[in-house]
């Protein structure tokens, strides 16, 4: 009878908390929706707001860049590694330039810098908008006849359209160079021919597709981040709340996009 | 004006049917304690936060309906100094008081640099246009935050909170201001919390609790009232003496 009870007070509670989640989720997703909608309205202002764009860029693009060439190198180099040696054991270990080089262009190039980058634009785009709407200056710009969404968030979406491209293929370029290392050192494989091997893999669609994803993501990520900021409320508490927010959400809405992207891809092309 | 303005939050009445009149060039002064909703009748006369019900007006026109791109517009003719300032962390004092000038385009740069020096000198920051808002004292921020509501010449000045926090001679330097502002014919809406400041500079004053106006009028008038929340929300007022000219003359005038 006791447990009977207990079963159900679980039950409740969890059903509670979940329509809770849902509608939380419900309002985030049209909140987001609204905001992304304004940005895209305000891509016009591209030339009214290019010094704060120029600027982003720098920070998303050139500042990224350790990290992102970092991330890169070490994906190719495991991935060499952890192929490399299940490859030699069938004689086959020419084949790691084009599993790598594939397997960088394809997925990893793309979905490591996409991952990088929503932890650290993510973070950096949430802390900067999100301290200024605890401190009252969004409140100011709106005050003063400027929308937030044109003079902040359309800046850095901007950046993050134009900056990913150039860090995926940093990413490509690093992981591929990194599973050469290995392949020469750790497999005895002349650089020759895996460089041969890895570039005889790529297709032209193999080239469209991973370069296709870092625009995508660039744009969900800079406008996910930025709705988090803006929504920004309850102190360094709430701050904190959003950051977490934004980046759990841009890192899973990486992997879901990718994963949309890769089956469509597949069955279309 | 406000007609009847009501704002509910998440079931919340935090606004609840507020009427009041402010004439041009009056500095009307929204007196309450913390949390009693004097921010959140600023952020709605700003256009900030829609009321539920009930309209605002300005010089006639009701600004309730308007679109953001209208609201726009309005705002250029209104200045206001937050309470936490709301300066940008990552531009000069210059930039900060010059951003909005430069933001709307229709001045040469020269004029811009020109209308803030006149702003800096109007708040006694000449030379200080470099620094950055890191550097500055708590009275210098609050001023070069009236510096920025007073570059462009904005008919109307809000206020939130401009004296708290502030030690008596930077307090008294920004009741100054403000009063000079009021020569100019600037018409100031001042939400504070401190009593000796508010009977300093204002004409007309509003006091509010829990979303509701408790008396509005003169500062006669509100020492008139009978009601209880009046005298409690006075009483430190009542019992430290010295006190400001206005206000002993009103007290004088009630008794």
């Amino acid at each position: 009878m006791q447990n009977n009870f207990l079963l159900k007070l679980c039950v409740t509670i969890t059903s509670l908390s979940m329509i809770s989640s849902i509608k939380m989720l419900l309002w985030h997703l049209q909140g987001h929706t609204a905001m992304m909608m304004g940005a895209l309205r305000g891509m016009g202002t591209l030339w009214r707001y290019r010094r704060e764009t120029l600027d982003e860029m720098y920070r998303i693009g050139a500042q990224s860049f350790p990290v992102v060439l970092l991330g890169g190198l070490f994906a190719g180099i495991i991935l060499a590694l952890e192929t490399g040696h299940r490859f030699e054991s069938f004689g086959a270990k020419t084949l790691v330039g084009h599993t790598v080089a594939l397997g960088m262009v394809r997925e990893l190039g793309a979905v490591i810098t996409g991952l990088l980058l929503a932890a650290r634009t993510g973070a950096k785009n949430v802390s900067e908008l999100g301290s200024m709407q605890l401190s009252e200056q969004i409140d100011a710009l709106r005050a003063n006849g400027e929308d937030p969404v044109r003079s902040l968030v359309v800046p850095r979406m901007n950046a993050s359209l134009v900056m990913f491209l150039p860090l995926t293929l940093v990413a490509d370029i690093s992981g591929i160079l990194g599973g050469m290392y290995v392949a020469s050192t750790s497999l005895q494989l002349d650089p020759s021919f895996y460089w041969n091997s890895a570039m005889t893999g790529l297709r032209i669609k193999d080239i469209v597709v991973g370069f296709s994803k870092p625009l995508i993501f660039g744009f969900f990520i800079a406008t996910i981040s930025c709705y988090f900021g803006l929504a920004t409320s309850g102190g360094n508490t709430g701050l904190g709340r959003s950051t977490i927010n934004a980046v759990v959400a841009s890192s899973i809405v990486v992997l879901a996009i990718d994963f949309v992207f890769t089956k469509v891809v597949w069955e279309l092309l | 004006m406000l007609e009847d303005v009501c704002l509910r939050i998440a079931g919340r009445q935090i606004i609840d049917r507020v009427s009041l009149t402010v004439k041009q060039g009056d500095v009307a002064v929204f007196l309450g304690p913390s949390g009693a909703g004097k921010s959140t009748l600023l952020k709605i006369v700003l256009g900030l936060w829609r009321p539920t019900s009930g309209k605002v007006t300005i010089d006639g026109n009701d600004i309730t309906s308007l679109d953001d791109e209208q609201m726009h517009d309005v705002r250029r003719r209104m200045g206001v100094v937050f309470q936490g300032n709301a300066l940008f962390d990552s531009l000069t004092v210059q930039q900060n008081v010059g951003y909005f000038l430069q933001r709307r385009s229709a001045f040469p740069k020269e004029a811009i640099d020109r209308k803030v020096e006149e702003a800096l000198a109007f708040v006694h920051l000449q030379g200080q246009g470099s620094l950055y808002p890191d550097e500055l004292s708590g009275g210098m921020k609050k001023r070069v935050a009236i510096a920025r509501a007073v570059v462009s010449n904005p008919d109307i000045i809000l206020y939130d909170e401009p004296t708290t926090g502030l030690d008596p001679i930077n307090a008294r330097a920004i009741l100054d201001l403000i009063r000079k502002l009021k020569a100019r014919g600037t018409t100031s809406v001042v939400i504070t919390h401190v009593l000796k400041d508010a009977f300093t500079i204002g004409d007309a004053f509003t006091l509010i609790n829990e979303g509701t106006v408790i008396a509005a009028g003169s500062a006669r008038s509100i020492l008139s009232s009978q009601h209880p929340f009046v005298a409690e929300f006075m009483s430190d007022m009542l019992s430290q003496p010295p006190m400001p000219h206005a206000f002993a003359l009103a007290r004088q005038e009630a008794a």
